[in-house]
């Protein structure tokens, strides 16, 4: 990756001679083996003599012949007028912007024939002219609009956002009629990815700071090749040392047309259908789209459980070990009696036992992952059930550290954002280690280390730990309630 | 930079470096469940700790077979710390104090000296002071010996038992380290414990019965059946069934119940010049229990029903008062009433304070108010409308 922006591939005019034009991009395309060029002569009595280059793998074959037939009907129509056909004729048209029934574009440079070549497009160059067209020919099959597999909804809509960008934007543009949705293109970005990245935000609910600092900071990407959207997170977080994610991603159109609503702003790149989010503040990430269609009761209750869920994914280890080493005496008797009988015969302290157990427990997830579905669930039953037996049965752990454990797995996988819950499963393995030396004592200094953290962090300026970090009474229902859309926007107002 | 390296350095030492580290795993804990106190040869004690056994998962089940969930360490020695200490050595492992569900004290120790066995348990860091304490009348660590009736050892087999006799049945009292302080710091300075005893017949253990401390020592008891009515008095009367006797000849011994759902009672020293008195009022809530001999038909029926079972509670209760008086046990803070509302006059009185309690007159009014019978006829087999 280079950091130059001014890296171009060619600082070439397009010649007056075709061939020489043709010979410069076959320098340029050299090894390129997928790049087609066409020698046509067209015109009466054949004159005129034209180049057809194209990208065989992404245009269509059906481009080139298109372009023919384009000339061909420019053809038909001099001769209505009783003068044939010319290449200055031909010329002249496309450079004054004649119309013809297929968009088109005029260069002057090899270098963004180049680039729209690479982008799909059919160039077609001309003896005796400077200039260039292309013809958008791109054909690659695509995915369809379907339910993110990631973020399933019981209820609302299915949509969900594909690789290609203009489908994307469209499909949030009908979800917000408003001439207020802006949609900002950086073109051409990183210098050989050459991606299409665009950031969108509606005008007047977004707070001008905040939009201010994205811009600042959005100018970074140029210089880099994105392979994804979520690479963009990297560019614009406050804090890179932070274990908490500081940007959303979603792949429904309808939370990311939420995310507008709220003021947010989101950015889209060609070729992949995650949709960044960003300020992003600690509280969203326990929520979820669907909680905006669920009666509010519901809300307040699946939002109060995933805050528990929370506190389990992050503190139960951590919590075990310190009650099972330091605090006995807070155990209540019967539980205690039940916990030193699944104990007794265990040859290692419980911190080494937890530590063995989240150990198993993440290189079932992370082998889970990769592995082809039929082979994936293989892999969870060996795991969950052989392995977590065999382990109690060996002795090696305790099933009151299974219970913990597992509560802790199921936990981190309720909480609706997933690099947020990578955060969790990071901070965890410091809690552990906390309350081992120092029990429920260390467990607060890590609480209050955390709270320290969350306090201090940033999200494009705005404070991450927002209506608890500073203390906003009026805005803490939010927390547990879905935000009134409607009524935002008249505050904003 | 370094002002502030050196302001996280202290900060990190008087965090870190000043409290106590009690780091120890499970399986190098014993955990003690109840704990006996005998008297042994001489001055020493003898101290029995039930220790709860883990039954380990592994190995063959033929091997985890018979054996019981505890065992009881008996050991002598001077004094109550060091044989708990001594426990250890014994064990093998720390004995953790702190899940102690039961102190029994033998009814012979207790009438020596209370305060010189409970010391420790007061000064200790792990005990907790609601730990409930009981006299065991013969030896504390025969009741610690058996297997259970339900619960998984014998110490949480009798705090279950005790919490039942007091809260359920009336026929004990609930003490915990804390209440017997309390009690025996008080100008009365006397205290009620619950009585655990071996049923002859059956030979199971029950807890029913309490046992008067004064000062510092055990003086005295009163006998189970009387319980409920002290427990009135004293107002810590939960809920039970009192048994009412039909009185008169043709009875031959019958006996009715009445179910207390509440009871209140108010204690009020009455001063006139150099004399004391005491009055004690006492209101309960009641329902029919169990009629045998009687029949409720209406309001005045109710009313002659309630008058009876007014009278026959004064009577017991004045007999109960005779007891505590014949003891100089004044677990009902008659004393210190008077401590709280004359403490001049308390000054001079309070050296022959329990001389003087034997002596007073104590005035007793029962108020019964009958809720309910619990049935729309008057008696189970009755045809309404017959008669």
């Amino acid at each position: 990756m280079s950091n130059d922006p001014n890296q171009t591939i060619t600082n070439l005019p397009v010649s007056l001679n075709a061939l020489e034009n043709i010979n410069r991009l076959q320098a340029i395309f050299r090894q390129c083996d997928d790049i087609a060029y066409e020698h046509i002569a067209a015109g009466p009595e054949m004159v005129c003599s034209a180049w057809i280059v194209y990208c065989e793998t992404l245009a269509d074959q059906q481009s080139s012949s298109d372009i023919l037939s384009v000339l061909q009907k420019l053809e038909m129509r001099r001769r209505g007028n009783g003068t044939g056909i010319t290449a200055r004729t031909i010329r002249e048209w496309f450079e004054y912007q004649g119309v013809i029934d297929r968009a088109y574009f005029v260069h002057e440079n090899l270098e963004s024939v180049v680039r729209m070549v690479l982008q799909g497009h059919v160039a077609f160059f001309m003896e005796h002219w400077d200039k260039a067209i292309s013809f958008d020919g791109l054909k690659l099959e695509t995915r369809g609009v379907e339910e993110p597999s990631a973020e399933r909804a019981s209820i609302g809509p299915r949509e969900g956002t594909v690789e290609n960008l203009s489908m994307n934007i469209g499909m949030l543009r009908l979800r917000l009629q408003t001439p207020d949705f802006k949609i900002v293109k950086i073109p051409n970005v990183g210098p050989k990815s050459g991606k299409e990245v665009v950031y969108g935000y509606l005008d007047g609910v977004v707070s001008p700071s905040v939009l201010q600092q994205f811009e600042q900071r959005i100018v970074r990407i140029k210089h880099c090749d994105l392979l994804d959207t979520t690479m963009i997170e990297k560019m614009i977080q406050d804090s890179a040392w932070s274990p908490f994610p500081q940007c959303r991603f979603t792949e429904r159109t309808d939370a990311a047309a939420l995310a507008l609503l709220q003021g947010k702003i989101i950015v889209l790149s060609q070729g992949s259908g995650v949709v960044l989010i960003c300020p992003s503040v600690f509280t969203e990430f326990l929520q979820s789209i669907e909680d905006y269609y669920h009666r509010s009761a519901f809300t307040y209750l699946i939002r109060t459980l995933r805050m528990v869920a929370f506190m389990i994914a992050l503190f139960l280890p951590s919590l075990y070990v310190a009650l099972t080493t330091f605090h006995t005496e807070l155990i209540p008797t019967v539980l205690l009696l039940a916990i030193t009988n699944t104990r007794e015969g265990i040859p290692f302290p419980s911190v080494i036992e937890v530590l063995i157990m989240e150990f198993f427990f993440e290189l079932l997830r992370e082998a889970g992952i990769r592995l082809p579905q039929a082979v994936g669930s293989a892999v969870s039953i060996v795991g969950a059930l052989i392995i977590g037996q065999a382990a109690i049965d060996s002795g090696i752990a305790s099933p009151m550290m299974i219970v913990v454990v597992a509560l802790t797995g199921i936990a981190s996988f309720s909480i609706p954002q997933y690099n947020f819950a990578i955060a969790l499963r990071l901070l965890k393995i410091p809690f552990i280690l906390l309350s081992a030396t120092l029990g429920g004592f260390g467990i607060m200094i890590g609480i209050l280390l955390l709270l320290m953290h969350l306090c201090s962090l940033r999200s494009l300026g705005q404070p991450y730990f927002d209506p608890l970090g500073p203390f906003r009474p009026r805005k803490f229902s939010l927390i547990f309630k879905p935000d009134d859309l409607g009524r935002s926007e008249q505050d904003a107002a | 930079m370094k002002m502030r390296a050196c302001l996280i350095m202290w900060a990190g030492a008087a965090l870190l470096l000043s409290g106590c580290w009690s780091k120890m795993e499970l399986t190098e804990r014993s955990f003690v469940l109840a704990i006996g106190i005998d008297k042994g040869e001489q001055e020493t004690f003898e101290v029995t700790s039930q220790i709860y056994r883990p039954a380990s998962q592994f190995g063959a089940p033929s091997l985890m077979g018979n054996k019981s969930a505890y065992i009881n360490v008996t050991l002598d020695g001077t004094s109550v710390s060091s044989i708990i200490r001594n426990t250890k050595t014994v064990s093998g492992r720390h004995s953790q104090l702190s899940h102690i569900q039961i102190i029994l004290i033998s009814e012979e120790i207790a009438r020596e000296k209370l305060s010189s066995i409970l010391d420790f348990f007061y000064r200790d860091p792990e005990f907790r002071l609601v730990t409930s304490v009981m006299i065991a009348k013969g030896k504390a660590r025969d009741y610690l010996k058996g297997d259970s009736m339900i619960e998984n050892t014998v110490g949480s087999q009798v705090l279950k038992q005790l919490k039942f006799s007091a809260d359920l049945a009336g026929r004990s009292v609930e003490a915990s380290l804390l209440d017997i302080a309390f009690q025996l710091k008080s100008e009365s300075a006397s205290a009620m414990l619950p009585i655990i005893a071996r049923d002859r017949k059956s030979q199971k253990n029950v807890v029913h019965g309490v046992a008067l401390a004064h000062p510092d020592k055990v003086v005295g008891r009163v006998v189970p059946d009387r319980v409920p009515f002290l427990m009135i008095l004293a107002g810590k009367y939960k809920y039970g069934f009192v048994e009412i006797p039909c009185g008169g000849q043709s009875s031959g011994g019958q006996k009715e119940t009445i179910e207390i759902l509440k009871s209140h009672s108010r204690v009020t020293p009455v001063l006139e010049g150099d004399s004391v008195s005491a009055r004690i009022d006492v209101h309960i809530e009641a329902s029919v229990g169990e009629l045998v001999c009687t029949t409720v038909r209406d309001m005045d029926d109710e009313q002659v029903y309630e008058q009876k079972v007014e009278q026959y509670l004064k009577k017991q209760m004045e007999s109960v008062l005779g007891t505590l008086q014949k003891h100089k046990a004044d677990v009902l803070g008659i004393g210190h009433k008077i401590y709280l509302r004359h403490p001049s006059r308390w000054r001079k009185w309070k050296p022959d304070w329990p001389e003087r309690f034997a002596r007073i007159p104590i005035e007793v009014t029962v108020d019964v108010h009958i809720q309910n019978s619990k049935m729309m006829s008057f008696s189970p087999f009755s045809r309404s409308g017959e008669e």
